[in-house]
């Protein structure tokens, strides 16, 4: 089995991995200038912090791999993303509600695991949290825009919700990977953090007029390796230089 | 052996590709060198988690050394305390 620390950095590391890749589409695509720089800075955050995540993973699965094999030579069942993440950009309020929805859940997260009894989780965490809150605050200044808007953008705002708000619940799953880990003091408790979120994104959504679906159901086994039907192209262009000339390096 | 501070001032010479007037010292990228078991330790943080540079910063330091006759040498990256801009010297702020 799977040495646990080693099976939750995979699924902390495909979280960032998978948006990076997702916003990095975003190069030379953003709606304004000053977006597409924006966009494409949270990527590149995204992918240097999953880069981190993979070196302590390796280290700790103690076979050699490094970072570029675990992001560049596994097989799509193989990595344990959340289904949100995968999601396409679609229009920009399709961008910013999946990215409002994570920031709100990483930042959580990151404030807990500066406790962590792992040395170097915490010391990701400290690194990323930084981050991350300037990325949360980018994602709920613009969701207020969005939402407190036009017409139109309120709209797409408030279909952008219902659409992604399927795949929020799976950011707090936990199984017996989580459950040791917490046991050991390595995590905190996932699932709890879903009340604080709750808390904390009903402020900006109040403020953006915008609301959240009832009696909606969720979706999502990203964390088992079940995917949605996206992360098959999404792979297929992270991978392709990898796939089409094995271990080329620039 | 090369002292401690000559070491500093090898690195010294080491500059951040981005901000070339800028060395590693300046912006607060070198934490720590200490020699210890016959190998010179150098720890060197990045300044947000993505920092392009880092591998190009370590590529010269390596070269940096290396000119120097110092082939016993490991080279750390540290992630905590996490860089701010509080980091940077003195120095560093007159030159910026």
């Amino acid at each position: 089995m799977m040495n646990a620390t080693y099976k939750f950095l995979l699924r902390l590391g495909d979280d960032s991995l998978i948006l990076g890749q997702r916003l990095a589409e975003l190069c030379g695509h953003g709606p304004i200038l000053e977006e597409d720089i924006a966009l494409t800075n949270i990527a590149l955050d995204l992918i240097g912090q999953a880069t981190n995540i993979y070196t302590y993973a390796a280290a700790v699965e103690g076979k050699g791999s490094d970072a570029d094999a675990l992001a560049f030579l596994r097989l799509e069942h193989q990595y344990y993303n959340a289904v949100l993440v995968e999601q396409p950009n679609g229009n920009f309020a399709d961008t910013i509600v999946r990215q409002f929805f994570f920031d709100a859940f990483r930042t959580l997260l990151f404030e807990k695991l500066l406790s962590s009894s792992d040395k170097q989780l915490a010391a990701i965490a400290e690194k990323s949290l930084k981050e991350t809150r300037y990325h949360l605050k980018h994602s709920s200044e613009w969701l207020i825009r969005l939402g407190d808007g036009t017409a139109l953008s309120h709209e797409r705002a408030q279909m952008a919700i219902y659409e992604l708000w399927r795949y929020t619940d799976e950011l707090f799953y936990m199984d017996e990977v989580e459950q040791d880990l917490l046991n050991e003091g390595v995590i905190t408790d996932i699932a709890a953090l879903k009340s604080e979120w709750m808390t904390n994104i009903s402020v900006v959504l109040n403020q953006a007029t915008l609301t959240l679906p009832e009696n909606q159901g969720f979706f999502g086994a990203g964390r088992k390796g079940r995917h949605s039907e996206h992360m098959g192209f999404i792979l297929a262009q992270l991978q392709y230089m990898q796939r089409a000339y094995p271990n080329m390096q620039w | 052996m090369v002292s401690k501070e000559i070491l500093l001032s090898i690195l010294s010479e080491v500059k951040d590709p981005e901000i070339p007037v800028l060395s590693i010292q300046d912006l607060g990228i070198l934490r720590n060198i200490k020699f210890a078991d016959g190998v010179w330790q150098i720890d060197i943080t990045p300044t947000y988690s993505g920092c392009p540079a880092m591998i190009t910063i370590e590529e010269e330091i390596a070269k940096a050394l290396i000119n120097n006759g110092i082939s016993a040498y490991n080279i750390n990256s540290q992630l905590s305390p996490a860089w701010t801009t509080d980091w940077i010297s003195e120095e560093g702020k007159k030159k910026a």
